[in-house]
Parts: C-alpha cells; structure tokens; sequence
C-alpha cells in the first residue's frame, strides 16, 4: 500500500461554523506534505481530525490503512503529532516528560530509546533540565523526539516554526527532513510559511475551510505567480519609448519599470538589448507569496502571540 | 497507564514548592493561631470551667483536639490545590497530547481522581504522624492502636470525600489565576466553616445549623473523636456529664440541627456524597477533556 493517509469529504462543524468543509486528498508514504493557509484556515482542525483528536461530521478518513471513527487507537500507535503550542510538563525535566510519554504507548526499554531518540534529535545535552527552561528552538526538537517516541510511520506538524527565531526555525526543519530521509517518515505539516513549503511533494493550498489549489510547489508557482524583472533606467521616458515600440508590456512601480518575462532567457535577453539604458536592475522569480495572493487574494497574516 | 498519569499530575503537584506551601496554608495558619493565642484562651476557658482539671490534661485535649481540625483541613486543600494540575492541563490545551496517545478518557478521568486522593492522603499521614510527635512532645499521649486506626480510616473517608467533591467543582474554573482565588477564599473560610477558630457552643444556633450543613464541621467531629477520646477521659475522670457537654461544645459529637447523630451516620452520609461526588466529577472532567 502506497497511501499513507486517504480523506474524503472531510466536513466539520462548529454549530453554525463550517471550519473544515468537504475537503479530499491523498499522501504518498514517505512524502512530504504540505497544507498551507492563514490562521483559521481550518488546517489545525484538519489534523484535530485526522489525529483523532476532534470527532469528524462526514467524509471517510484513513490513515495508515486504518478507518478513522473505526480503529483510533491503532491510528494513534502509528502517528506522531508535534503541536503548535508546546504540551509538555514545564516543572518536569525532558527525560521525566519523555518517560512519561513513552509509557502511554506501554513501550518497554524506554530509556534506550530515549537515548537513541536524544542522540538522533540533539537533545543530549539538555536531558535532564526542566522543558519549562529550554528555548523555544530546543523544546521543538522536544516536541519532536516526544512524537516519534513509539515510532510512528506518520509525523504531523502544526505550524512547527512558528514564533521560533530563524535560526531555530533552519534547525527544526534541519532535523525534520533529515528523520524523513533517515526513518522513510511521512510528513504532514501545516504551515504560514511559504518558504517552508517549498521541499514538499505537494502542497494544499487552504482558505476558508476548502482546498483552493494543489500541486507541487513548481507546479504552483508556475502557475500563480510570475518572474518579475525590475529595470531602472538612466532616463525614464527614453526607455518606455523604446518598450513600447518592441511591444513590450510593463507597468510602472515607484519609479520603476516591472516586465513578466515569460521565462528567465527572455529576461536576458531585454537586459542585454536595453543594458545601455539601465542603472540598475533585479530579476526574481515566482514565490509562494505571489501563490498565496494571487489564491486567496490576502497576504499571509502573521500569527498573533504565541503562546508560551 | 493510570499509574503513569497519577505519578506525573503528582510530581508536578510536589515539584512546585509554593503549590505544596500553599496546600498546606490554612492548617498552617490555624496552628500558628492556636500556638501564638487561641489555644492559651481555649485553655484557660477550660480551666474556668473545669478547675479540677491539670493544666497537663487540658493542653493534651486541646492540641489533640486542634490537629483533628488541622488534620480534616488538609485533606481538604491538599486534594483540592493538587487539582490545580488540571485546571492547568485543561488552560494549556495539554490534553491533545493526552488524546493522541492510546489513552481513554476514562484512564485520564481516574488519573486526576486518583492523583487527587493519594496526595491529599500522603500529606494528611504526614501532618498525621506530626501531630503524634508534637502531642507527644507537649505532654500528651500517643493515640492508641485502636483510636489511631479509626482515626487513620476516618482520614482516608475524607481524602476520598473531598477529592470527590473537588474534582466536581475545579472542572467550573477555567483560568489557574481563578483557581488560585478560589483556594484562598476556601482555605480562609473552612478554619470558620470546620468550627476550628470558633466553639459551636459560641456560635448562634442559625449559623451553626448551617455550618453542619457542610462537610467540614461533620467531617471534622468524626475526626475529633477518636482524637480527643483518651485526652477527655483524662480531663473528665469518670464524670459522664462532664464528658458529654464537652463533646457538644467542643464539635466532638455529630449534630444537625439540634439532633445528635451517631458517627455511624455521617460516615454513611460521606459514602453517600463521595460516590455522587466521583460520577459527577467523572462526568465533568470527561466533558472539558477535548
């Protein structure tokens, strides 16, 4: 079986809110996927879902090769789930946390795995102080470690960078595709980031409780954002006549003319023909931002205070 | 599984000095009271009364009588503020990762529950045992075996008891500050409410009918009983009157509103409450996990 997580029609409500809204999809085993929205997207409450957490309303979900609803506990033995905000036990020490963790899933030689999991993850040398003491960075490789305690097959993330610093954040994701190459994980991750998507097989795009757009992050970009080559020229004018009369399209931002080269040759070759024309110039390609906004016509909300 | 969460909801609970301090506040401000002047009034009421009576035989009922009190207080707080770790749990949205682990509701229900009694049992055998040193160390006389496992039977009934009907209300606090609160307000008002810092025979009748209307001075008569039992045959000799108006005055004998109960009633009573008590916490605390 290829298919590590299968949903169809997934709705659920909140009284009179819709927060997931007849949503499908399918993840390869072993991938990388990626579901991408602002807050209140309903991507939190797709994994409450999909992780057994919160009850669904309709649609079949399985995961692993177990039905949702059907066989939960077999669910839960084979996904690990690293939460938006950190869940373990501030007054209590990692190994305390971790031990505790471990004998939920009634593991036996919790302590060598500990180990293996600390030495893996890089949480030696803070085993032993209180969860309530690490940085934000670390208690995430905590967090991490406490998911894959039992060895799931399946790893879920919610938004797991946010309010790290980037540092912190390179070092998460460091550590996450590292496990996912080294242990053959399927990753699920939500995510506000848009650079964060881009290592994903695929990425879902989600508003408003719907998925707007899929596709690889390639496949996205090229179709919902452009390349962009900003050219500013010695002498304005001079060089609009000069666009306009090779046909040229462009628009005009703060002084600057903005071309949509069909791809990065075309972009070279205006350079090379205007390049006696120009002072300066900078060619981008598409983003996830431009996705993101051409999508669902908002800029990506930062997430207010996290909690601590 | 059960274990595993009982031993971390109490680890957190003795982890946090100022949690274990505060669960302990009010048996500790109702000792500091006795020992800096209620209990030297107490005394010299008793002498007044009784001025046969050796000073030796009135301070031994009078600190045998207070621990009964200080003992039935905590466990009261300590099984209450050890709750705190769910009004946490619940504050922090801790219980996802209970929920994504193979644990049942109904292990996460006895978990607190469980963790509840045995800390509030664990810190009453402690004061307990520190009530027999400091008897003993005063003039007093150890509990006999007889008394000391009625008393320890009676302990363990309000341990149950009070976890039961803490468990059912902690789940109507949402916030820990809220909770905080309410600690201080119970703890300050069960000293009045067990009948500890004032006599019944004190007290108006109105007031008094209500206050054994609560748990507290009932649960803390059957406590002061086999307390104060060798104390009060010391005090008294062989007058039966004597002893009987004492046990009246003192709270030592169940009453509710002006009937005199036998204990056997009150413990009955407790089984009553504790198992209303414990499915309408279990109910509850099932409710807020989610």
């Amino acid at each position: 079986m290829s298919l590590a997580i299968k949903v169809e029609h997934l709705t659920k409500r909140y009284g009179s809110i819709t927060a997931v809204d007849d949503i499908s999809f399918k993840v390869e085993r072993g991938s990388v996927f990626a579901f991408l929205g602002p807050n209140g997207a309903g991507k939190s409450t797709t994994i409450g879902c999909l992780t057994a957490i919160h009850r669904k309303d309709s649609g079949t979900v399985l995961i692993n090769g177990y039905e949702l609803g059907q066989h939960d506990d077999d669910i839960r033995r084979s996904i690990g789930v690293v939460f938006q905000n950190s869940v373990l036990d501030g007054p209590l020490t990692v190994r305390e946390n971790l031990r505790i963790r471990a004998a939920f899933y009634g593991l036996r030689d919790i302590d060598k795995r500990i180990r293996s999991l600390a030495t893996l993850i890089g949480l030696t040398k803070f085993l032993d102080r209180r969860y309530g003491t690490l940085s934000g960075g670390q208690r995430r490789r905590v967090d991490i470690a406490r998911a894959l305690l039992h060895e799931p097959d399946i790893l879920f993330l919610d938004e797991p960078t946010t309010g790290l610093d980037p540092q912190s954040r390179e070092k998460v994701w460091e550590t996450i595709y590292s496990l996912q190459a080294k242990i053959g994980l399927t990753v699920f991750l939500t995510t506000h980031y848009m650079e964060e998507t881009e290592n994903a097989a695929m990425v879902y795009v989600m508003d408003g409780g719907r998925i707007i757009a899929h596709d690889t992050p390639t496949g996205l970009r090229m179709h919902y954002s452009h390349d962009e080559l900003r050219l500013v020229a010695k002498d304005l004018p001079v060089l609009r006549r000069k666009l306009d009369s090779s046909h040229i399209v462009y628009r005009i931002m703060r002084g600057t003319l903005v071309i949509q080269p069909g791809s990065s040759q075309e972009a070279l070759q205006i350079l090379e023909r205007y390049k006696a024309d120009l002072r300066d110039f900078e060619f981008r390609h598409g983003t996830m931002d431009d996705v993101f906004l051409a999508l669902t016509g908002q800029v990506i909300r930062e997430p207010a205070e996290e909690r601590a | 599984m059960i274990l595993t969460l009982v031993k971390r909801h109490m680890r957190i609970f003795f982890r946090d000095r100022m949690t274990v301090f505060f669960a302990l506040l009010s048996p500790l401000i109702l000792f500091l009271l006795y020992t800096f002047f209620l209990g030297t009034q107490q005394v010299q009421n008793i002498q007044r009364a009784l001025p046969y009576a050796s000073s030796a035989h009135i301070h031994y009922f009078v600190n045998s009588w207070l621990f009964a009190s200080i003992i039935m207080i905590t466990t009261l707080t300590s099984g209450l503020v050890s709750l705190g770790t769910f009004v946490n749990d619940r504050a922090s949205g801790r219980f996802q990762d209970f929920l994504v682990a193979p644990l049942s509701r109904a292990q996460m229900i006895c978990g607190y529950l469980l963790s509840a009694f045995c800390t509030s049992l664990l810190m009453s055998t402690i004061i307990f045992i520190f009530s027999q040193v400091y008897i003993v160390l005063t003039g007093g006389k150890l509990l006999s075996w007889q008394h000391a496992a009625v008393a320890y039977g009676i302990v363990m009934l309000l341990c149950l008891t009070f976890a039961a009907i803490s468990s059912f209300v902690v789940t109507f606090i949402k916030t820990y500050g809220a909770f905080s609160a309410f600690n201080t307000i119970l703890g300050t008002a069960v000293g009045f409410l067990a009948g500890a810092y004032i006599m019944a025979d004190s007290l108006p009748k109105s007031v008094l009918d209500f206050m054994n209307l609560l748990p507290f001075n009932q649960g803390g008569a059957l406590l002061r009983g086999p307390f104060t039992d060798q104390a009060l045959q010391l005090l008294a000799g062989n007058r039966s009157t004597v002893i009987k108006d004492m046990r009246r005055n003192f709270s030592i004998t169940p009453v509710f509103a002006g009937h005199i109960l036998q204990p056997v009633v009150i413990v009955a009573v407790f089984i009553v409450l504790i198992v209303v008590f414990t499915t309408l916490g279990s109910w509850r605390i099932g409710k807020n996990i989610k």
